[in-house]
């Protein structure tokens, strides 16, 4: 399929158009807004007062330090979007060699690869990455990589599946008895065919990290204040009385959240409904 | 069967060395945590008393030696004391271990209860009303992180409309049944309705491929209901590929139940690993590591067993 | 003169196919079965004789197939009036279906002896004792040797053509007087399709009760059918005693159906085949349906459908049947 076909079968998904407009309008906001408008999400506004209701100064109140939340959730936004968008492309430079190699040569690989990811995938993934984030210490860079190698199991499975049932078709064979060598025969044959579910299970990755990220700067192990997130926004929900009586704090970061989750998924499946409607991901 | 169970039962024990092993190493690496925890600040011990106490915890030695330890001791039944607690780590489980495992397997009973029927009829008229809002349903369940839905829940049912208690597993002074299901309801609903989407997908796939076979036929052709043929026939069928795909979720679930209870102040374990990651507390973090991966891995072989159990063509091989 | 069975009329079944428009798949339809006969329905995969089957027996495709008119009138009774309640009560306890594919016809994860049971269950009260020996019975009836250890075996433990035998005995349990037998044998070995057709044809004529054998092969309908009825896109094209169509096939593509029999007392070079496609659903011609592939078509047969010829019970859809026909210069 050409790149035009693509997008015209692409732009009939009616979800996956509402997904992506709305990723896009979402990136657009939360780096242009706070720069043209010379918001600031770090210095605390005291005559404003504490966890200060929304009003025309501080279009959403402000928090427990007296720092505007409307410039905090937009700048949260870049941290969610960010680890949305590099923690899937290092899973993937783990998982897609880590199953082509398991698949294709089989043996000994596949074991190693296999066993592993079954030991990966035994333990619940919150705490793994919690585990690992409070040793090598809370950061941007520290979530991304974490997030990102934390999701390397299901692309490394789902490269396998595919090459596995790659290997079964006869072309294989024919391009071994011409006396291609692996390296060939995998970029030329194999990978082809692996890379659509795995350019697929890639949206539906981005949402999963950005839920990962946000669960793990709600429970303090994230991004650390004053640096702004999401998750580290909502953390303030933990004490009863934020909760209970001051929604405007959490609501606003919750709701977009939840949003951009479900943006990537729609866009996940607009995908997989162009390239294969019958494609497990 | 027999050498089939076996096998798993080995490799299970096998990935479990494993989790354990790579959580030990990763721990080690944080420099001096127990005397962190224990003393304060390391300033107010002396070179000597700090090269003495890391010697008492046996700090010292090589990583793979310690592990190797700590695994001696597990299997004499010695999981270490808390750094933090200072009692024993098996004590402080066996006392939170009951109530995870009734907010789990509640959470679990009712994924079961109600995604499997949702998932069929979902799969029964494709593309209907009904599927539809299912699979808006599922998409809410899947795309809702945990903490979230808590929060909110927290607020409408319990600040709002005052209808669940939004704090622990009792009353003060109340410890009857209704108390402890009044407590029960919103946490474990939370994690049902987290775990149910997939649930939901699952069983619809495997319904659409079960709805194609012709033994659906057969069923109708002998004068079944249609709630015989997709029920008895269809989803009983369905029913060993979905308990599989189940085995993938048991791990998500436990997480979920870990922030849930944190944010609900259930005492239990996956409360007690936050704190103890929190602390850096390393003997108890182990300790709940194993039984979190045993809780898994033998959750695995009895869905295996099942399968086994539900479908005649496993078990007679 | 035996009294007649079934009587379909002009049955019309409809596809729902997703926003498109409904299809014609069977159209206008008629034919009629007295007791103790067989009707061989013969035509292409696609031609509407399984869905004229499963109209007859209501088992139309869930939400995607009706019944658009005509009547089936089974015993007396329209089918097509009745409720999905009434008709529950007539499948399985007067009327019967097997299907092609015995290895997946059965359900796999139930013993053989809890299906049959189920089956019993639905129409009548008896014990699982009762329940056990009637099956049992039933079982040894249709040639299954050692039959109670059978039915405490699952249907993966069975051979291909075993399984077919335990079909035909599941939907003879409640003695019905109508078995649709829906390509019995096309996906058995050749050996063993004669066993079964031989059964069917013994326990016919032992029951008592009517048989409507679909095939897409005129080879079986040759030994094992009293009528005939050559369906061909969704209409029938010819009808009539199996002696009549065998001896003197009116229709075109009847007689090349005829002559794609292979034969084992006849020295032919080549098999006859049929070139070309059937027409696609919702595209069919206005004249005959058969046109494109016919050798013998004129300008009217493109323009109108043909007009049936009868020679006493004996009827066909073609213009070129009828001896008057001339075509135009």
């Amino acid at each position: 399929m050409n790149h035009r076909g693509f997008w015209n079968k692409f732009r009939q998904s009616r979800g996956a158009m509402i997904g992506l407009c709305f990723l896009v309008a979402e990136a657009l906001a939360v780096y242009l807004l706070p720069a043209i408008f010379h918001m600031d999400p770090v210095s605390s506004d005291v005559q404003a007062g504490f966890n200060a209701a929304p009003s025309a100064a501080h279009l959403l109140g402000t928090d427990g330090a007296a720092r505007d939340l409307l410039a905090r959730t937009l700048c949260g936004g870049r941290v969610s979007l960010l680890v949305g968008v590099a923690a899937p492309l290092i899973s993937v430079s783990i998982g897609l060699p880590l199953g082509l190699a398991a698949g294709y040569y089989r043996g000994v690989v596949e074991m190693v690869v296999m066993r592993l990811s079954d030991v990966f995938m035994s333990f619940p993934d919150i705490l793994l990455s919690l585990i690992l984030v409070s040793v090598i210490g809370p950061s941007l860079g520290s979530l991304i990589g974490v997030i990102g190698v934390m999701g390397w199991t299901s692309i490394a499975r789902l490269v396998y599946a595919n090459v596995l049932s790659i290997r079964e078709k006869e072309y294989i064979n024919n391009a071994l008895s011409i006396g291609r060598n692996d390296f060939e025969i995998l970029s030329h044959e194999i990978l082809p065919g692996v890379l659509s579910p795995v350019f697929v299970s890639l949206s539906f990755l981005s949402g999963n990290a950005v839920l990962q990220e946000s669960g793990l700067s709600f429970l303090g192990a994230g991004i650390r204040p004053p640096q702004a997130s999401w998750g580290g926004i909502i953390f303030a929900a933990q004490d009863l009385s934020v909760l209970t009586r001051m929604p405007w704090i959490w609501a606003p970061s919750g709701i977009l959240i939840v949003l951009t989750v479900v943006a990537f998924q729609f866009v996940g499946q607009g995908l997989r409904d162009t390239l294969d409607p019958k494609m497990t991901v | 069967m027999a050498r089939y169970l076996y096998e798993r039962i080995l490799s299970a024990l096998l990935t479990m060395f494993f989790v354990t092993a790579i959580i030990y190493l990763i721990l080690s690496l944080i420099q001096g945590s127990a005397l962190t925890v224990m003393g304060g600040s390391g300033s107010e011990m002396s070179a000597a008393e700090y090269e003495a106490a890391r010697r008492a915890l046996g700090l010292d030695l090589p990583v793979w030696l310690r592990y190797a330890h700590w695994l001696r001791d597990v299997l004499r039944g010695d999981l270490g004391s808390s750094y933090r607690y200072g009692v024993p780590v098996g004590e402080v489980i066996a006392q939170r271990f009951g109530s995870s495992a009734l907010l789990v397997g509640t959470a679990i009973l009712f994924t079961l209860l109600l995604g499997l029927p949702v998932g069929v009829m979902a799969a029964y008229k494709p593309g209907s009303v009904w599927d539809r809002l299912s699979s808006f349903f599922a998409l809410a369940g899947f795309s809702a992180p945990r903490f979230i839905t808590c929060i909110a829940c927290i607020y409408v049912f319990s600040f709002k409309l005052r209808l669940a208690p939004p704090m622990g597993m009792h009353n003060a002074g109340n410890a009857s049944l209704l108390d402890l299901i009044h407590h029960l309801i919103m946490p474990s609903a939370i994690i049902t309705f987290g775990a149910m989407g997939y649930m939901i997908k699952q069983t619809r796939g495997a319904c659409l491929e079960v709805f194609q076979e012709d033994y659906l036929k057969t069923a109708r052709a002998k004068g079944l209901s249609e709630v015989e043929v997709i029920f008895k026939h269809g989803l009983r069928t369905a029913l060993a590929p979905i308990l599989t795909q189940m085995m993938v979720q048991v791990p998500e679930i436990v997480g979920s139940a870990a922030i849930v209870e944190k944010i609900f102040g259930w005492p239990g374990i996956g409360s007690l690993m936050l704190d103890a990651i929190r602390n850096r507390d390393t003997p108890l973090i182990m300790g709940v590591t194993l039984v979190i991966a045993s809780v898994v891995l033998v959750a695995n072989i009895l869905l295996d067993l099942a399968y086994g159990l539900l479908d005649p063509r496993v078990r007679y091989r | 003169m035996p009294e007649t069975l079934l009587e379909v009329r002009n049955l019309t079944v409809n596809l729902k196919l997703g926003n498109r428009q409904d299809v014609t798949a069977v159209d206008g339809v008629s034919f009629s079965l007295k007791r103790g006969e067989t009707l061989g329905i013969v035509g292409e995969s696609g031609c509407g004789k399984t869905l004229t089957a499963s109209a007859v027996i209501g088992l139309l495709p869930p939400y995607t197939g009706y019944i658009a008119g005509g009547e089936i009138l089974f015993e007396g009774e329209d089918l097509t009036k009745k409720t999905a309640r009434q008709m529950r009560a007539v499948r399985g306890a007067k009327i019967s279906m097997i299907f092609q594919d015995p290895m997946s016809s059965l359900n796999p994860v139930y013993r053989i002896g809890t299906q049959m049971r189920e089956a019993l269950r639905v129409h009548r009260d008896v014990t699982a004792k009762e329940a056990r020996e009637i099956s049992a019975e039933m079982l040894r009836k249709v040639g299954i040797p050692l039959p109670e250890t059978r039915l405490r075996e699952y249907p993966h433990q069975l051979s291909g053509g075993q399984r077919q035998r335990v079909m035909i005995a599941m939907s003879l349990l409640s003695n019905p007087s109508l078995l649709i037998a829906d390509e019995p044998t096309s996906s058995l070995d050749v050996t063993i399709q004669a066993q079964i057709l031989d059964l069917i044809r013994a326990l016919r004529d032992e029951m008592g009760m009517s048989v409507m054998l679909i095939t897409h092969d005129m080879g079986v309908v040759a030994g094992n059918a009293d009528k005939v009825m050559v369906m061909y896109a969704g209409k029938v094209v010819e009808y009539g005693t199996v002696e009549e169509i065998f001896t003197n096939p009116l229709h075109p593509y009847t007689q090349r159906l005829i002559g794609s029999i292979p034969r084992l007392d006849m020295d032919v070079e080549y098999l006859s085949t049929i070139e070309g496609m059937v027409p696609p659903l919702g595209q069919m011609p206005k004249g005959c349906r058969f046109c494109a592939r016919c050798p013998l078509h004129t300008g009217a047969c493109q323009e109108q459908p043909p007009p049936p010829f009868r020679i006493g019970e004996h009827v066909t859809f073609c213009r070129r049947a009828n001896p008057d026909f001339r075509p135009p210069p």
